[in-house]
């Protein structure tokens, strides 16, 4: 071999910094609650009932702040959805999205950069968990992009493409011949 | 060597590529072959000792053989 290049799609961010604020905001709860089409109440929790009609104290929630590396609006969009969160929106710029308790707010000040998360959810549940997860899905997506991205150019430039394999982690590894 | 490009695509979402039987500085072009397929910041590259090595041609006129009667 002659020379190995690491590359890294702009659909992903590099994170420079995380930072978390926690503790009940009881505004950003009302103005989520309020596009979620769900009203905050002082209620406890009623164990008997459905998810639809349970009513959380707004004490149980925190709110936390997230950088990501989520700069491709499409693929974050499309992660959402097949995560299966519901009320997926667009409001202002910013992407609003509901999975079970979690309540979520994506926002960015310009169309290069990453999404910041705001997440709020009950204290016994790990918003750091659910973003791992998004992080995984959504770089899955990211590779599924490239992929077709890169098979569509190669045919485009009539590039044979000698071999496809999938590693045993996933890794999908394409060999092209450039004799020709 | 048969001149090759190897192009992983990590779950991650990093790619690595890696250019097989091209040597010189000639392998620094697929660099820019890998920014045309697929919108990419490269973050680190590596040369190997092919790409200190000189690419060899054989010509037809060395390929013919001399006889001397």
């Amino acid at each position: 071999m002659s020379i190995t290049v690491v590359a890294v799609p702009f659909a992903l961010a590099q994170i420079v910094t995380t930072f978390i604020t926690a503790g009940a905001s009881i505004a950003a709860m009302n103005a989520l609650n309020t596009n979620m089409n769900k009203n905050a109440t002082d209620e406890t929790i009623h164990q008997d009932s459905c998810d639809d009609t349970v009513v959380i104290s707004e004490a149980n929630f925190i709110e936390k702040t997230f950088d990501t590396p989520f700069t491709d609006k499409s693929i974050l969009l499309k992660t959402l959805d097949e995560h299966g969160f519901i009320n997926i929106h667009e409001e202002y710029g910013k992407i609003y999205a509901k999975y079970q308790n979690y309540y979520l707010q994506f926002e960015r000040n310009q169309e290069t950069e990453p999404y910041r998360v705001s997440i709020n959810c009950l204290e016994k549940d790990s918003a750091e968990e659910k973003l791992d997860d998004l992080n995984t899905e959504y770089s899955m997506n990211v590779q599924e992009e490239s992929y077709l991205s890169i098979i569509e150019k190669l045919k485009e430039n009539n590039m044979e493409i000698e071999s496809e394999e999938v590693l045993d982690d996933n890794s999908i590894v394409l060999t092209v011949n450039l004799e020709n | 060597m048969t001149k090759k490009m190897k192009i992983k695509l990590l779950p991650n979402g990093e790619i690595q590529m890696e250019t097989q039987g091209v040597k010189g500085k000639k392998c620094l072009d697929y660099i820019e072959v890998l920014k045309k397929l697929v919108d990419v910041n490269i973050t680190d590259t590596k040369f190997t000792n092919e790409y200190y090595e000189t690419e060899t041609y054989t010509t037809e006129s060395e390929q013919n053989e001399v006889r001397y009667d």
